[in-house]
């Protein structure tokens, strides 16, 4: 039973380092974007690597404690929410590659500053991730609550940059590579913070045994 | 197993002693008091048959057996004594209590057969006859030296015991007062011992509970005073101590809390032990909430995660860069050593964390500056130079080319000149401003307005593009008006060269609120994207570099008007819709904020400063 409560401990303390790592590039890839650091960009992409070792050794361990013989009820929660947040955090881990990449793509040289819609829904996204991950660090259903409810503004400031796109590409056509830039950036940034959700959702499920899923509507609304 | 206490162990012993002394001692008593009884009983009974044994002789001798029983039974009942008469043969003569024909022969009677040897005798026994205890004293009767009979008393030993136990009875219930007594004296007296402990262990328990102004009371027996007195020098020690230990505390944390560096510390198990105000800050942990938590989860960063872990695996100190991703980027600079018991065992790491974000930063603006400094520079030259070849090399020959050629030169040296008039007047404006020596006096702004207008006039005539003054006549501000007229110049410039010809650029002055001056240049151009306008004012920044370079701008314009307003105390704005035009608003304070000073006007400043040399 010792064994079992320290290797989730184990396992949790694994979770958090991954959450650290994710998190830390999410906020890199903004930061990159912003100032146009190729630099910075391809450190993202390096630094990816790591989240997914980590992500497989993560979830070889949550296997591992799956078969072991004794849990209580709490243990294999957390064994399976563990599993889920994993694969959730891998994909942020993605996305933020994503963006990474997209500043691969951008012109260096091009002093340019992106628009504020963007930048607001770059800075909610980034507080959304960090609140869910503040949530699972101390299992604060009421902040994970709250992180569920914001991902609905996310979601509405992606269909604004959307319009905004369209209105700036028809005055500016010239602009159109740059703009389908910031729409791409925009799309991952809406799907952090969906995955995010899913981390809230999940540190509820954790504390409560609740499967808050599904009930705020679909996690994914179809793309505008 | 539950102690027993001190006052039960006392007061039982205590008890107990008493009692057993008691009980050997009444045993003791009723044991010797029944010898002497028994011992004057049996003296007593030889006592009475010698002085009978003459009265008796001579009866005997007269013959007459009658006579002798008669005088016996009077003796024996005054004398309330047994009297027996035995013959040297064993045959009883007399004998008052019986009749001597039905008893049996007594020659060998304990006490008859030492008697008819000669010699007194008692014995102590169930006698047959009466069928009781009894006691017999025997001694010869002599005829010369002949023993010719014995004479025997006895006494009922009924009485004797009856007394014994009465006297034991007394020593029973004597006892048990005593008894009483002694237990009632000697709870007393445990309690007299006990009580002075009990204040003691009180006044150790007070020390216990860290009440260390406490002082015991000082009781009168000399073992406990001592430790009273050791009790009481244990806790002032300890007070001083922990004073002590308090204040090196409180000097420790007044040191960590006061460092500008971030400091943090974690257990072996990577707990957060503590961490200074600065690392708290630098962080984002709230020291209450977070203390004792691992550091996964108290510290988001996988930088500071893998130092802290290295650092404990290595064992030794270490120093490392990290960088915190928050709204911005954090640069520290980390140094991590093992903490150490007074064992020298490791029981953590502590971290201290330097931010040198600021110093990086500097380091990069001046590095941008460098560069752009350079390209902006270069950028002339190489022109320059190209066309300066092209002419040694034959151009010069064809007179069209070299004119041609020689007047692209020239623009080109008038740009450099241009930058570098443009870099020495910000770099004057700058130090003037940091040293505040730029002499601030109180001018009419309507005239600055009026001579930046005239001093723009022939560009804004060129483009078709009409200049518009809107100043009340006697509005007066705290001025350098040779510094402020160029500001105005630049951004009546500026504001020509983003308009299309024939629309108009209107300059405005007036009072604001709280006595400040507010000078704008509003024009109906091109307009700026949101985007650029919060590094608008940074030097060589540029909104569309080709297009600014052919209109011959330097990059620094707006630059200088920011620092210009910066060595005003003023301020700075501008709001734009594309499209629709700009407005560059600036902001002076107050007359009532400034009064004309005698430090050494700029024009002064500039020729003296060495560094320009």
């Amino acid at each position: 039973m010792d064994t079992v409560v320290r290797n989730t401990e184990h396992l949790r303390r694994k979770l958090l380092r991954l959450c650290a790592m994710v998190e830390e590039n999410a906020r890199r890839a903004v930061l990159a974007f912003r100032s146009r650091d190729r630099y910075a960009a391809v450190e993202i992409i390096k630094a990816d690597e790591d989240v997914n070792l980590m992500e497989i050794a993560i979830e070889e361990n949550c296997i591992s404690l799956l078969n072991a013989a004794s849990r209580d009820v709490e243990d294999t929660r957390l064994i399976v929410a563990a599993l889920r947040i994993n694969s959730d955090l891998e994909r942020i881990g993605d996305l933020a590659t994503n963006i990474a990449r997209r500043v691969l793509h951008m012109g260096q040289s091009e002093q340019v500053l992106i628009p504020q819609e963007l930048s607001t829904l770059a800075n909610r996204t980034l507080e959304m991730l960090s609140n869910a991950l503040d949530a699972f660090v101390d299992l604060d259903t009421e902040m994970a609550q709250r992180v569920c409810e914001r991902d609905q503004e996310v979601d509405r400031l992606n269909r604004q940059m959307y319009d905004l796109v369209q209105e700036r590409i028809l005055a500016d056509p010239a602009q159109t590579e740059k703009l389908i830039s910031y729409l791409s950036v925009s799309r991952y940034l809406e799907r952090i913070a969906d995955y995010a959700t899913n981390i809230a959702e999940n540190v509820v499920f954790i504390s409560e045994g609740n499967i808050i899923r599904h009930r705020n509507g679909d996690v994914f609304p179809p793309a505008p | 197993m539950r102690k027993k206490k001190l006052f039960w162990q006392l007061y039982v012993s205590n008890f107990l002693v008493i009692l057993l002394a008691l009980f050997a001692f009444s045993l003791l008593t009723s044991f010797s008091f029944k010898n002497i009884l028994l011992d004057q009983v049996s003296e007593d009974l030889i006592a009475r048959a010698a002085i009978m044994r003459n009265d008796v002789l001579r009866v005997w001798r007269q013959g007459d057996i009658a006579s002798l029983r008669r005088h016996c039974s009077v003796l024996g009942r005054e004398s309330q004594t047994r009297i027996t008469l035995i013959r040297a043969d064993g045959l009883v003569l007399v004998d008052t209590w019986h009749d001597p024909g039905t008893m049996d022969n007594h020659r060998n009677r304990p006490e008859v057969r030492p008697a008819l040897e000669g010699r007194r005798a008692t014995f102590t026994r169930y006698s047959n006859t009466i069928e009781m205890n009894t006691m017999y004293a025997a001694i010869p009767l002599r005829e010369g030296e002949r023993v010719t009979g014995v004479l025997r008393t006895a006494v009922l030993l009924e009485t004797v015991e009856d007394s014994i136990a009465g006297l034991q009875l007394q020593i029973v219930l004597g006892g048990f007062v005593i008894a009483l007594f002694a237990g009632v004296m000697s709870y007393l007296i445990s309690r007299r011992i006990r009580r002075p402990i009990d204040a003691l262990k009180q006044g150790a328990r007070r020390f216990a509970d860290g009440d260390l102004d406490f002082r015991m009371p000082v009781p009168n027996s000399e073992e406990l005073s001592d430790l009273a007195v050791v009790m009481n020098t244990m806790a002032a020690q300890l007070q001083q101590r922990l004073l002590q230990i308090t204040q090196q505390h409180s000097e420790q944390d007044a040191v960590l809390s006061s460092m500008l560096e971030g400091v943090i510390a974690f257990d072996m198990d990577e707990r957060l032990i503590n961490v200074n105000r600065s690392g708290a800050r630098l962080l984002r942990i709230d020291l209450e909430k977070a203390r004792g938590k691992t550091i996964q989860e108290v510290v988001r960063n996988i930088g500071l995660q893998r130092f802290v872990e290295d650092t404990l695996a290595s064992g030794e100190a270490r120093e490392g860069y990290i960088t915190l991703v928050d709204d911005v980027e954090r640069f520290l600079q980390v140094h991590g050593s093992i903490l150490r018991d007074a064992q020298r065992e490791p029981i953590g790491v502590v971290v201290v964390m330097n931010d040198y974000t600021a110093l990086r930063n500097l380091e990069n603006v001046r590095r941008e500056f460098v560069a752009n400094v350079s390209h902006e520079l270069k950028t002339p030259i190489t022109s320059i130079k190209g066309f300066v070849e092209t002419l040694l090399d034959g151009a010069i020959n064809d007179r069209e080319d070299a004119v041609r050629f020689l007047g692209i030169v020239s623009r080109q040296a008038d740009r450099l000149n241009a930058i570098i008039e443009d870099l020495l007047s910000l770099s004057r404006i700058e130090q003037g401003s940091e040293q505040e020596q730029i002499e601030l006096t109180t001018g009419s702004v309507f005239d600055v307005l009026q001579s930046a207008m005239q001093a723009c006039q022939v560009e804004a005539e060129a483009k078709g593009i009409g200049l518009r003054i809107d100043c009340a006549m006697e509005l007066r501000a705290v001025m350098n008006a040779p510094l402020l007229e160029q500001a105005v110049v630049n951004l009546i410039n500026n504001a020509i060269k983003y308009s299309d010809t024939g629309l108009s650029v209107r300059i405005s002055g007036e009072a604001i609120d709280g006595g400040q001056v507010g000078i704008a240049v509003r024009d109906e151009g091109y307009g700026i994207e949101p985007e650029h306008l919060p590094r608008l004012f940074e030097r060589f920044y540029r909104i569309d570099k080709a297009r600014s370079r052919t209109m011959g701008g330097t990059g620094l314009g707006l630059a200088i008007v920011k620092h210009i307003v910066q060595a005003h105390h003023g301020s700075i704005d501008v709001q734009s819709v594309p499209g629709k035009g700009s407005t560059f608003s600036i902001v002076l304070p107050g007359i009532a904020g400034h009064t004309a000073t005698d430090v050494p006007s700029w024009d002064a400043v500039a020729g003296t400063d060495p560094r320009e040399e």
